[in-house]
């Protein structure tokens, strides 16, 4: 029951910020109660094994929702990322609908969380999928609602492929729970399997579903941003669960292959999406790629499938909520000051906002999985797992992602934060209180679980010893595995008193001088005192250069090719009704006498 | 008990009384469709505890069946009725608010509401043909009241199909009376295993090509978009909510009733298929909005007609439930989307995709109503569609048809492709800003809300549905109930 | 030859012929004119359906009824129903013709292509 009243309180929260929308305060208000209340409630009164089924006489079935310690994990990071969202997004200029729509994208994740069945999930999933869809096409971009569009179909697709697994699987087990299908004969349940993750790629933007992704993160609006790719997409590694282990437990022995598979996938998509973003000139599209290659990540881990490489792969998604939603907080932040996301048109505003720069200074730090920072020790844990699988190639494809995260983050430091400051930003102030103080909040966990990884090892590793065998022993803050040991406060005084060394030598022996903004470090280029020339224009030209001729090939192309082969038969389906009367009535003579011949042995 | 039959006497009565009024008084005539359709409301309501099991009998000149006409009301039939005064009501509270100097326009409205109700009514074969022939000569003068050219063209395309396929429908029943010398449908039902089969199969498929053009049938329904497209919103809305329900009303009669789900069905099976996936393939193209939702509504209606079918294949009630919260879903959703769509454009029947756009971004009313309706026919979440989508998805399931539902799976995502697209074009840039009466918008919510509260709440629906579903199939009970212990 | 088959073979030639015209006629008249003639021809199976050479009319009183032959009535009381209902729905085709001539310019049925977008 606990459960239901959490969505009631979600639901009509969402549906009161509605109807008091013009009310600014009072909306605010309602909102911010509606979501502490939410979390609150969340925290203290949901436990793992509540249950509640809903009856449906007409299926006969039992839609029935209930906890797992998994849907806690990811619960408390929707949750508690969807407040600091709502927190930041009172500085904008939003309506009522807004609000309501993404108290709805929230009751649909949480709901997804809940489901026992695969019907109320796909309920949930859809709700979610569609007020995320609103939100994007509420957004204020040139292009939002061809983003919008995208989402939406990518979405579908799916949704629709899940259902058809659900469809599958209902039919050869007679159940709509979440039951084991990996005892099942046949090959079926190779089909069912594909098409229940088929969502879950696309919800994480794995490579060949990854199109709709720059575009709805990009063009939502910033702070929903936070939410949509911190958050939402952390139900797709929720799904990877449910689906690799709760529906089909022995992956592991009957196909091997296709884990083999997953995982290469992951790892394409952290480099190939690395690739993409280093080469963006938008922040938030850097992001958005940046996004997709760390999810990438995710799925390596879940790819290997040994028992510290899935822990390493749900530490990672929390990271990913952490960092990820800090850098985009951070860009949400900056556009409300300089109201622009090209990296082009912003630089040196490291004196201007300095929380902000803090802020994306240790989120990139995290995204590159530097310690001591959350996202080393996922990073640590996954290499270690890949290297024991002996894949040389995975390993090295990982690695390159890696390289390619230290690329982008520098362009986004340097792009945002250092050079020059532009004339039109000289007057501008630090983010607003909404947006410091998320950078605060997500900042606390970035460094405790960075050296602490025990508080949340512990209860992944309680979720994951039931389904594989434990290698991996921890506690607070050491970890031990196969191939060593590792101690992560030591290693982060490490690496911070080596950084604070390195500084405190360049301070004294480095040969620097402070540049005024005329001054032309750019060699060939004439500047005058109006214009700023700053380096983010071509950033990492010679890069385009060299990897821009492969990229041209994309899965949009073949995807057009499938649109015009649809719309060609569209044509054909709409050429039959293009007739005046006479050939309408010649339709039916004929199918008259067209049956009457078939039919006609029979008569 | 009021007599079921006063529905009936009195639209006739009113609908020819309006010419008198019209001499009273020029304001009178409008306010006689929703007062009509209201009483007929209450009669059914009032009735709506008197039919048990099995059909309620009604006789018209004192004779038992099978020798006079009578009318035989199960509850199939009644939820039926009901549709059709519910919406007939809302149609006409609407048409209040719109200037129509023309009174005949309400006594063709009243007529069509009269053949819809009677044939969802009447026990007996041939009245349910004139009953169908009021209907679609009404739906002919409909359509054509636009009296613009598209409307005119789009009526004269539908006269003439129309005519055709109800005389078709005439040969049938008299190929069947022939054979069995009754006209009453439930003797028939009884009489059927005593008809040579090449007789069953000849007239099934006459009934299938007169039934075919009302219910949109691949083949027979190339006159339904260019109907749709021509006639005035209000009526396109009327072609989808009424006149082609009461065609699925007349389909599950006869093919399901009359002939216990055996004959004829197998190819309605796959030209229901042909039918859902050309409509949708067809409206994919379509840069016309209205001709679109036309072609959505064929698709729909194959929907339907396919869902039918599968239960003739592998009965079960389940599945005659799953074809009713479809016809309710399409009924609101369609009539919404329609009446919405011609708000969104201000009236000016200009429906070109490019013009309408931002339109709903500057009427957000409007826009939050017609995303209402796309968004339940496409069976998104928290709408009712949902409900009537997975039952659809889970009958297919039941009958073990998986090639069949991956198909479906697909086409939907065609479907949710030009809808997707309308729904981006409503609210992207700035669009024009219509002023909409206080009528037709409440109209327009009751339909939405509708939509919303029984999609967050379904089980009443379930339980309506459930039982006219069982009523349709217990085909013993309907014909020893009519015919009493014969 | 048997008065059966001369009025089937008659119905149906006019049936066939009805829809002949419609499909071949350009003329809006001459093609309403052909569905009227189909459905003449309908109306002429019907009655011949229930026709009994050297039959009489079903007339039934409280004398023993002297007739073998007696002609089936319902048929022809479908019949008259059919032709009112023809007439009703030929008086909406000529209407809607009238009108399409005043907004059209014209009565051929392949000028009318206001409607294929």
């Amino acid at each position: 029951m606990a459960m239901f009243l959490l969505l009631l309180i979600i639901g009509l929260t969402g549906l009161l910020a509605f109807i008091l929308g013009p009310i600014k305060v009072l909306r605010n208000i309602i909102s911010l109660i509606g979501a502490i209340g939410g979390l609150l409630y969340f925290v203290f009164k949901i436990r793992p094994g509540q249950a509640y089924a809903l009856n449906i006489k007409i299926y006969n079935v039992h839609f029935g929702t209930g906890m797992s310690a998994l849907s806690i994990f990811f619960g408390i990071i929707l949750l508690g990322l969807f407040l600091i969202f709502l927190i930041a997004s009172f500085h904008e200029d939003n309506d009522g609908a807004y609000y309501m729509f993404s108290f709805f994208s929230l009751l649909g994740a949480l709901g997804v969380l809940f489901a026992k069945d695969l019907i109320s999930f796909f309920f949930f999933f859809e709700t979610m999928s569609l007020f995320s869809f609103l939100i994007v096409l509420k957004g204020n971009g040139e292009t939002s609602h061809r983003s919008a569009f995208k989402y939406v179909m990518w979405s579908a697709f799916g949704a629709y492929a899940f259902l058809l697994g659900t469809f599958l699987k209902v039919n050869y087990t007679h159940s709509v729970m979440i039951t084991d299908i990996s005892y099942l004969g046949g090959n079926i349940k190779l089909w069912i399997l594909i098409l229940l993750l088929t969502p879950f790629m696309v919800k994480t933007a794995l490579m060949p579903f990854h199109l709709w992704a720059p575009g709805a993160y990009t063009d939502s609006k910033d702070t929903y941003t936070v939410f949509l790719s911190g958050g939402l997409s952390k139900i797709g590694v929720f799904g990877y669960f449910i689906a690799l282990f709760n529906v089909f437990s022995q992956i592991a022995v009957l196909y091997p292959w296709l884990l083999k598979v997953f995982a290469y996938i992951g790892a394409i998509t952290a480099s190939l999406a690395g690739i993409y973003a280093f080469m963006q000139d938008d922040a938030k599209k850097l992001l958005a790629y940046s996004s997709i290659s760390q999810l990438g990540y995710v799925a390596v881990g879940f790819g290997v499938y040994s028992h510290f490489s899935v822990v390493a792969a749900l530490f990672h998604a929390l990271g990913h909520a952490v960092f990820e939603s800090l850098l985009f907080l951070v860009v949400a932040g900056v556009y409300y000051r300089t109201k622009t996301h090209d990296l082009r048109k912003m630089g040196g505003l490291i004196k201007k906002m300095p929380l902000s720069f803090i802020g994306l200074l240790f989120g990139i730090i995290a995204t590159s999985g530097i310690p001591p920072t959350i996202g080393f020790p996922s990073k640590w844990l996954l290499y270690e797992a890949i290297i024991l699988k002996n894949d040389l190639f995975l390993v090295s494809l990982v690695f390159f992602a890696s390289i390619t995260a230290f690329l982008y983050s520098y362009k986004l430091i340097h792009s945002i934060f250092l050079g020059k400051l532009h004339k039109e930003h000289e007057h501008i102030k630090e983010a607003p209180f909404g947006y410091g103080f998320g950078i605060v909040v997500l900042l606390i966990p970035l460094f405790v679980l960075g050296t602490n990884p025990g508080i949340v090892v512990k209860p992944i590793d309680y979720i994951v010893r039931f389904y594989l065998k434990p290698d991996l022993a921890y506690n607070l803050t050491n970890m031990t595995t196969p191939l060593g040991h590792v101690n992560f406060p030591a290693i982060g005084i490490t690496m911070t008193l080596l950084f604070t060394l390195s500084f405190i030598i360049y301070l004294i022996f480095g040969k620097s001088y402070r540049a005024a903004q005329e001054d032309n470090y750019t060699a060939t280029e004439w500047i005058d005192k109006d214009f700023g020339l700053h380096y983010g224009g071509e950033f990492y030209g010679f890069m385009r250069k060299a990897f821009g001729k492969p990229l041209t090939w994309s899965f949009e192309k073949i995807l057009n090719a499938c649109l015009k082969v649809v719309s060609f038969l569209g044509e054909i389906a709409r050429g039959f009704y293009m007739g005046d009367a006479r050939v309408y009535l010649f339709y039916i003579i004929l199918f008259f006498a067209i049956i009457v011949y078939i039919m006609g042995g029979k008569l | 008990m009021v007599s079921p039959i006063l529905v009936i006497a009195l639209t006739l009565f009113l609908a020819f009384s309006i010419p008198l009024l019209h001499m009273l008084s020029k304001k009178l005539p409008p306010f006689v469709p929703p007062l009509a359709t209201l009483i007929n409301l209450w009669i059914l309501i009032t009735n709506i505890k008197h039919v048990g099991e099995g059909a309620m009998l009604i006789t018209t000149a004192g004779l038992k069946p099978p020798i006079a006409i009578n009318l035989a009301i199960d509850k199939f039939s009644l939820l039926f009725a009901i549709l059709i005064q519910v919406i007939g009501f809302l149609l006409s509270i609407y048409y209040l608010s719109q200037e129509r100097k023309d009174m005949r326009f309400y006594m063709l409205f009243l007529l069509n509401i009269l053949g819809a109700s009677g044939i969802v009514m009447t026990g007996d074969l041939f009245n349910s043909f004139v009953f169908l022939e009021i209907l679609e000569i009404s739906s002919f003068g409909l359509v054509a009241s636009g009296k613009d050219k598209k409307a005119l063209e789009g009526g004269f395309k539908y006269m003439m199909i129309g005519a055709i396929g109800s005389s078709l429908y005439l040969l049938g029943i008299i190929v069947l009376y022939l054979s069995t010398g009754t006209l009453n449908m439930a003797h028939i039902a009884k009489l059927m295993p005593s008809i040579p089969d090449s007789v069953k199969l000849f007239s099934s498929i006459l009934f299938l090509i007169g039934i075919g053009v009302e219910v949109e049938l691949f083949p027979l329904n190339a006159w339904a978009p260019d109907a749709y497209q021509g006639a005035m919103d209000e009526i396109s809305t009327q072609l989808s909510s009424i006149i082609s329900k009461t065609g699925i009303y007349l389909a599950a009669r006869i093919f399901l009733t009359i002939y216990g789900g055996l004959y004829a069905t197998n190819i309605i099976f796959y030209l229901a298929i042909t039918t859902f996936i050309v409509a949708e393939l067809a409206a994919l193209m379509q840069k016309n909005v209205k001709r679109m939702l036309a072609y959505s509504s064929v698709g729909q209606m194959g929907l339907l007609m396919l869902i039918l079918s599968v239960f003739a294949k592998r009965g079960d009630v389940f599945v005659l439930t799953t074809a009713i919260l479809l016809a309710l879903n399409h009924a609101f959703g369609k009539g919404l989307l329609f009446l919405s769509l011609g708000s969104l454009t201000g009236n000016t029947r200009n429906y070109d995709i490019e013009d309408l756009k931002g339109a709903g971004r500057a009427n957000p009313v409007l826009g939050f109503l017609f995303a209402t309706g796309v968004l339940s026919i496409i069976g998104m979440p928290i709408f009712f569609g949902f409900w009537s989508k997975i039952s659809l998805l889970i009958s297919i399931m039941k009958a073990n048809l998986m090639y069949l539902l991956a198909l479906l799976l697909l086409v939907f995502l065609v479907e949710l492709y030009y809808y997707a697209n309308v729904i981006v074009n409503l609210f992207k840039g700035e669009g024009k800003k219509y002023r909409i009466g206080v009528i037709p918008v409440s109209v327009m919510l009751l339909f939405a809300l509708s939509l919303i509260v029984f999609g967050l709440w379904p089980h009443p629906v379930f339980k309506i549905a459930q039982n006219a579903a069982a009523s349709l199939m217990e085909r013993s009970m309907y014909i020893s109930s009519i015919l009493g212990g014969m | 030859m048997d008065a059966g088959l001369i009025f089937y073979g008659s119905a149906i030639f006019l049936m066939v012929m009805g829809v002949f015209i419609a499909i071949t006629g350009r003329h809006l008249i001459k093609i309403l004119l052909g569905i009227d003639v189909f459905d003449t021809g309908l109306n002429l199976l019907i009655v011949s359906f229930g026709y009994i050479n050297g039959g009489t009319a079903p007339i039934f009183s409280k004398y023993p009824n002297i007739f073998k032959n007696v002609v089936d009535p319902v048929p022809q009381a479908l019949v008259l129903t059919a032709i009112v209902i023809g007439v009703a729905e030929m008086a909406m085709g000529l209407a809607i013709v009238m009108q399409i001539k005043e907004k059209f310019g014209t009565c051929n049925i392949a000028k009318l292509k206001e409607l294929k977008w």
